[in-house]
């Protein structure tokens, strides 16, 4: 590993389209357009934007779901084949791992918690018997669960605990990256806290970095060092989280702060000059 | 009179395990023209709480207690009076727009027809009312929109197009069911305000549900707090965020991020929110109460009111002074010593059980 007190991830002029519509109607969306971007081993960059701004499918490529038209992706100093070998693809889920808005979706409402979680150790680490049980103990107290949570379905569990089993299947890959695509937005508010703090211990215990993708700035400021704010396929600004936050410059990034509720905000209509303004 | 009355409002739903209680007495009023604000986590019965009013529970739901529009009970209406008053004096806006619109027809049949049957207007009439209507949500091209199919449209649209269809009859109470949970930010502050802006042209009065309670605090004048089937606590935004009474709301105002600040650890509520049928007798939030004492977990507190307040708690005159804090770091002290380290490992409840 020879990006220690590097960059974890160096993303370079990223591109991906996807064709849309039928007919007459079919046109192509760029969902990334130029996207560059670096994190700092054991930092966490917030990616900020709202639907259509490119946010999940730049996650998406970053793990290998989905397959970049143009650039580059180096994830832990190896740069990441576009058309990647079963080993390759086996070994980058090693390096990271993603979790999701909604906990359902990765995890089978027919098996176990610990089924879920040593399926990852098996594939991974070889890890099972025995060993593999204790693992399963291990990270279930890491995410704040108790041993006889294993035991049970995920149709069992709270949303709250659900996201947690999702945490965990993630850590036991052991990777030094975790992606997390609005990983807290489903929960409520004093269960997303929870959460967030866990997050937080997590990632000074085990010196993961994060890449965190939200819509929310209150969960931004909370989380994250630095920060992108994505618009349509392109990143309109970019800098240190209390930065952009404080002294936003672009007018998207004002607007988002702005929408966003707090004490003694109001809801407004932007008008026409304001949003003028941003579609350029 | 009270636009909209809820006294003691209680609803059970038939499961396998027996019967689960969603309301457990649920009371409130409504003022001709004002916004009320029912802000909880899910499960505490908010949006249950507004489809009593206009009958839309769920098939099989026991309902009990009553709900008074403008003084005559929903619950006995027959189903033509019942089919009046959904048409002419309330209306209601979901989560997703798209529930509320059919898929095979244009935005200009949908709005027509509506203003057609429940008005009883001409044709053409309809249709330079319809128009009119989309002018007022902030529709700039009014055309283009009557003419889309809703998948053509995108959510913050559809969800002007319903507004624009919920207040064309005027109506004297307009439910919200967390209407701007499924947009953007950006999309969310404008609906919000077209929102607003209708309400307060038609003086119609607003029952808002949402989780938010940020949002609540702009567009209402009052806020119910609900937790697991009960109300815990009313009061104006003002004084919600100056002073909360209830150890539930508190918690609830610290334990969100805030957007100016960043916190070292959020203040967290140990476990997770409860179900009306969880509870066992005493305080409903006890078990997640860092403030509780003995008494609170076996006597079961009333709703008492105070001075155009209301609170749910044995301990809130006690309480007062620490619950109205100023800074959250000062309460997070209290309350997160107790829980770091150990956020909520032991006090989850076991979900298996």
């Amino acid at each position: 590993m020879s990006t220690t007190g590097g960059n974890v991830i160096e993303i370079s002029g990223l591109r991906k389209e996807f064709a849309v519509g039928r007919g007459r109607r079919r046109r192509t969306v760029r969902a990334l357009d130029d996207v560059s971007l670096s994190v700092a081993d054991g930092s966490c960059l917030a990616v900020v934007g709202e639907s259509g701004s490119g946010k999940t499918t730049l996650a998406r490529v970053l793990v290998g779901l989905e397959r970049a038209d143009a650039g580059d992706v180096v994830l832990a100093g190896r740069p990441v084949a576009q058309r990647p070998r079963r080993a390759e693809r086996r070994s980058r889920a090693r390096d990271i791992q993603m979790v999701f808005q909604d906990p359902n979706g990765s995890l089978n409402r027919r098996r176990t918690v610990e089924a879920a979680i040593r399926e990852v150790l098996a594939a991974h680490h070889r890890v099972t018997g025995a060993d593999a049980r204790r693992r399963v103990d291990e990270l279930l107290d890491q995410v704040g669960l108790r041993p006889a949570h294993a035991r049970a379905l995920p149709g069992e569990l709270s949303g709250g605990q659900q996201q947690r089993v999702a945490i965990a299947r993630a850590l036991a890959a052991e990777p030094r990256v975790l992606v997390l695509d609005e990983a807290v937005a489903a929960l409520d508010v004093s269960v997303q806290a929870q959460v967030l703090n866990l997050l937080a211990e997590i990632r000074r215990a085990r010196r993961l970095t994060y890449l965190f993708i939200t819509h929310d700035l209150s969960v931004v400021r909370q989380v994250s060092e630095e920060v992108v704010v994505m618009r349509q396929g392109r990143i309109v600004e970019r800098g240190s989280t209390s930065e952009v936050l404080d002294h936003p410059r672009h007018p998207y990034t004002v607007l988002l702060r702005d929408s966003a509720p707090r004490p003694g905000w109001r809801p407004r209509l932007s008008n026409g000059s304001d949003l003028a303004e941003v579609e350029t | 009179m009270n636009v909209l009355e809820l006294d003691d409002v209680r609803l059970d739903l038939p499961s396998k395990r027996g019967d689960r209680a969603l309301l457990r007495g649920v009371s409130l009023s409504l003022a001709p023209g004002e916004a009320l604000g029912l802000v909880g986590e899910s499960g505490s019965g908010k949006s249950m709480t507004l489809r009593t009013v206009l009958r839309t529970e769920p098939p099989g739901a026991r309902v009990t207690g009553r709900v008074l529009l403008d003084g005559a009970d929903v619950r006995g209406l027959d189903a033509a009076a019942l089919r009046r008053v959904r048409a002419n004096d309330v209306t209601m806006i979901s989560q997703n727009p798209r529930a509320a619109l059919n898929p095979v027809l244009r935005v200009s049949q949908f709005l027509v027809e509506g203003l057609c049957d429940a008005r009883g207007e001409s044709r053409d009439a309809a249709t330079r009312r319809a128009r009119d209507l989309l002018a007022r949500v902030g529709i700039a091209d009014v055309d283009r929109c009557m003419g889309s199919y809703p998948h053509q449209l995108s959510g913050g649209m559809l969800q002007r197009v319903v507004i624009a269809a919920a207040v064309a009859s005027s109506p004297r109470l307009l439910l919200a069911d967390e209407p701007t949970t499924a947009l953007d930010v950006t999309t969310q502050s404008e609906v919000m305000a077209i929102l607003d802006g209708q309400r307060r042209e038609h003086g119609m009065a607003m029952l808002f549900v949402t989780h938010d309670l940020e949002l609540a605090s702009a567009v209402c004048d009052r806020i119910a707090v609900l937790y697991a089937g009960e109300i815990v606590e009313i009061a104006t935004p003002a004084q919600l965020h100056a002073a909360p009474r209830h150890p539930y709301t508190r918690l609830l105002l610290d334990s969100r991020p805030s957007i100016t600040a960043r916190a070292s650890e959020l203040p967290v509520i140990p476990g997770r929110p409860i179900a009306a049928y969880e509870v066992e007798g005493g305080c409903a939030f006890a078990a997640r109460c860092p403030w509780a004492a003995p008494r609170c977990e076996r006597d079961e507190p009333a709703l008492v009111h105070h001075a155009g307040r209301a609170t749910r708690c044995l301990r809130s005159d006690e309480l007062a002074d620490e619950l109205a804090g100023e800074t959250p770091g000062e309460t997070s002290g209290e309350t997160s010593g107790e829980t770091t380290g150990e956020p909520v490992r032991d006090r989850e409840t076991e979900a298996t059980t």
